[in-house]
């Protein structure tokens, strides 16, 4: 850290530093204007600072790492007495100062006229998790800056890897989706969490101001502070052993253009081969060339040359092929034996759902959508909650019920796939409460149950199973129904 | 010795800028940095002002490292060609940066203000390019370095200011024994003010030294002779460039002029005339000699 340097920063960036520090307060304080609710106006001005403090984390490394992005600018500042070290440390230091010392300080303002409804000791939590996770979010969003050579591409940069962990979500959706039968997502939304010190650092944060915003998750402290070392890692690579005279040039580091246009193109490649392996449905044409079309300008834009080389169609046309072979090994070996995959976990509770429109005189026919809606059709609804163990110990039940999903398996295989008919069964674990709900496995069914495994899932305590009638919208036990039919 | 370049390395990507590169520039001494475009003038002071790292070699000013010694910068003021003035920069708020990171003289800048027309509140946006050069010049000044690299900063410059920034670097020479280097195009100006210089090409300094000896060590000979010659009749010379037009001979010849004309007498020309060259020509020739001279 060097005094002088910050000094100097504190000198050149003050009119703006007063402007942000003051329209932080107001915009935070206002809340608090004309409300009767001290405790609710602090949550809402917390949530504010912590909006805009989230936007400095992106503003912040593009004003103080600029000047390594053009020419001149890296000819004086890089030409300082200071070492490259020091220079970062300072910047990193101010930047540390702006956004995390205004959004300490706005916190213990805000905490004064809600001071008997807050706890002082939630204002420091608030703060130490603030520290944390504005400290490696500029870290991360410096050292993606940071990889591009100039100015522009270092906004695409910090834009393109932010939005990394969304794409992947995007595609893995999409993989789990089309190729895996029964897996409608599982845990996909905390996988792409983790890879995203934004959503992460949203999520507690939010979470330690309003617990209703989905709680804290402690492991997330853990992943941003690693973050945070990858981050310093970052700055250290492409800030202290920087060539100076990447200024102003292309931005081929293998982590910018060169991996970020490929690393797209691919994901989105696959998602598609996937929907289109899935759905049969090669026909995808119009959407193959717009991804051409946008990957050609995106060569563009890293290349700064409107030139279309071979290797550009080359390497569109060997990614799609390569996301395509990805897609078939992955629906012909059932999502590479991820569809046999069936977790339950012991400790809780199984939930089965079981839905489907049949024809009142045979409760195993279904019936198709399109059909009128008249006095044939009975909806089936089976509603099962049974402790993991109790399922496992009933033989019967296990046997129907895992038949029914390996039903369920042949025909997301099959080519009927997509038939028009309304038959489902869903699988999931959650607590004794109902509350939390894991490993989801959805599967549409081909086939309804047959009366006889309708009759050994309702002879189960944990089970219920309704009928009820299009005609008169009345609600029957499969015991009533039965006996109402005479069976 | 103040400064000194030993082995200097440096590439951009597979291009080989600097090749072993080799330099001494005294105290109190003005060099001219010369070279072709490309030739790695711009590069080389980047190098000593501590922007670029080099790939192998040290550049050491009064024995420290300019790259791995950050304070030692502190005494090098590097003008580039072009100088970096940030948005809605004045003359005077440029001054912050100078004063924090420096050992700012404030006499010194007021003093040079005055003497380059220049006023604190002048917007540098609206200046003249010849105006932002001195606003640069003013705070090279300022900060009382030991070395003043100037990137092509001296061209640009209209007479009346080239010759009050002479006169100011002059009396920084004579009172603080400063060092300047000055990379430039215009080697009728460099010749003005310079005393030493060194010739870049091929990434390495060919040639270099005092300016006037060097200047006196190569000379224009014109000579008539009764019968015609050839180049191979001068083999004996290190000749620089030769020229025949009939029986006329011009010749541009390295070594002392004295030996040189003892030499040229015993072939009996009819008309011997010694001209001296211009650092201009000089730099010509000496290019022209290695096969990289323009005609």
């Amino acid at each position: 850290m060097n005094k002088n340097y910050l000094k100097y920063l504190f000198k050149n960036y003050r009119i703006g530093l007063v402007f942000y520090a003051v329209l932080f307060l107001c915009i935070a304080g206002t809340p608090f204007i004309g409300s009767n609710n001290p405790g609710g106006s602090h949550s809402a001005a917390i949530e504010i600072m912590l909006a805009m403090s989230f936007a400095m984390t992106f503003v912040m490394p593009v004003i103080l790492f600029a000047f390594v992005h053009r020419r001149r600018s890296a000819d004086l500042f890089l030409a300082l007495p200071i070492s490259r070290k020091d220079q970062l440390l300072t910047n990193l230091l101010f930047a540390l100062i702006v956004v995390v010392g205004i959004f300490c300080l706005g916190n213990l303002i805000m905490w004064i006229p809600a001071a008997a409804y807050v706890s002082f000791t939630d204002v420091m939590r608030m703060c130490g998790a603030a520290i944390l996770c504005f400290t490696s979010l500029i870290l991360i969003h410096s050292a993606w800056y940071l990889i591009a050579n100039n100015i522009f591409d270092g906004v695409v940069m910090i834009g393109a890897w932010s939005a990394i962990p969304l794409l992947l979500y995007f595609t893995i959706s999409e993989f789990t989706s089309s190729m895996i039968a029964g897996r409608s997502g599982g845990n996909l939304f905390e996988i792409s969490m983790s890879l995203s010190p934004l959503a992460m650092s949203v999520r507690n944060l939010f979470s330690i101001n309003d617990i209703s915003n989905g709680g804290v998750v402690p492991a997330y402290f853990v992943l941003i502070l690693l973050w945070g070392v990858i981050g310093a890692l970052g700055v250290w690579k492409h800030f202290v052993r920087r060539k100076s005279e990447r200024a102003e040039q292309l931005s081929d580091d293998p982590l910018a253009y060169p991996l970020i246009i490929n690393f797209y193109a691919l994901f989105i490649l696959i998602a598609i081969a996937c929907a289109a392996v899935s759905e049969r449905s090669f026909e995808l044409i119009s959407i193959y060339l717009s991804l051409l079309f946008i990957y050609v300008v995106a060569q563009f834009v890293y290349r700064r040359k409107i030139k279309v080389s071979v290797k550009t169609l080359v390497t569109f046309g060997a990614m799609s092929l390569a996301a395509l072979i990805f897609a078939l090994a992955a629906f012909n070996t059932q999502g590479f034996g991820l569809a046999q995959r069936y977790t339950i976990d012991d400790n809780t509770h199984l939930h089965i759902s079981y839905n489907a429109m049949v024809y009142r005189d045979d409760l195993s026919r279904l019936v198709a959508r399109k059909y009128p809606l008249d006095g044939d059709i009975v909806w089936i609804n089976m509603d099962l909650f049974i402790p993991v163990k109790d399922y496992e110990a009933d033989e019967p039940l296990n046997s129907v019920l895992e038949k029914t999903r390996q039903n369920g398996i042949a025909y997301f295989y099959s080519d009927e796939r997509g038939a028009d008919i309304n038959c489902v069964i869903d699988f999931n674990n959650c607590d004794h409460n109902r509350q939390k709900y894991s490993n989801d496995y959805y599967y549409a069914l081909n086939e309804a149950i047959s009366l006889e495994d309708l009759k050994v899932i309702d002879s189960s305590p944990f089970s219920q199973i309704t009928l009820q009638t299009y005609e008169d919208d009345r609600t029957w036990t499969l015991k009533q129904w039965l006996e109402r039919n005479g069976d | 010795m103040m400064l000194r370049i030993e082995h200097l390395n440096k590439s951009f990507g597979s291009k080989n800028v600097l090749n072993d590169l080799n330099l001494k520039v005294n105290d109190s001494s003005i060099f001219g940095l010369v070279g072709i475009n490309g030739a790695g003038k711009s590069t080389l002071l980047r190098l000593i002002a501590g922007v670029y790292e080099a790939d192998g070699g040290t550049i050491l000013l009064n024995e420290h490292n300019t790259y791995l010694n950050p304070e030692c910068r502190a005494e090098i003021a590097f003008v580039p060609d072009e100088a970096y003035y940030p948005l809605g920069a004045t003359v005077g708020s440029l001054k912050l940066l100078y004063e924090t990171m420096y050992h700012f003289s404030e006499e010194a800048y007021q003093k040079y203000l005055k003497l380059f027309d220049l006023d604190e509140k002048m917007s540098v946006a609206n200046l003249s390019k010849g105006m932002k050069r001195r606003v640069s010049l003013l705070f090279a000044l300022a900060l009382k370095p030991k070395l003043i690299l100037l990137d092509e900063a001296y061209d640009g410059l209209e007479p009346l200011a080239r010759l009050r920034f002479k006169k100011a670097l002059s009396e920084l020479i004579e009172d603080e024994g400063i060092s300047v280097i000055i990379s430039s195009h215009n080697l009728r100006e460099l010749e003005d003010i310079c005393d030493s210089f060194g010739i870049l090409e091929g990434g390495r300094i060919v040639s270099y030294g005092d300016l006037l000896e060097s200047k006196e060590m190569i000379n224009k000979y014109q000579l008539a002779f009764t019968d015609e010659k050839t180049k191979d009749d001068f083999k004996d010379f290190d000749l620089l460039h030769f020229e025949a037009e009939g029986r006329v001979i011009r010749l541009v010849v390295r070594g002392n002029t004295e030996d040189v004309m003892a030499k040229l007498n015993e072939m009996k020309p009819v008309l011997v005339d010694v001209l001296p060259v211009s650092f201009e020509e000089l730099f010509i020739y000496e290019l022209e000699s290695r096969g990289e001279g323009h005609e």
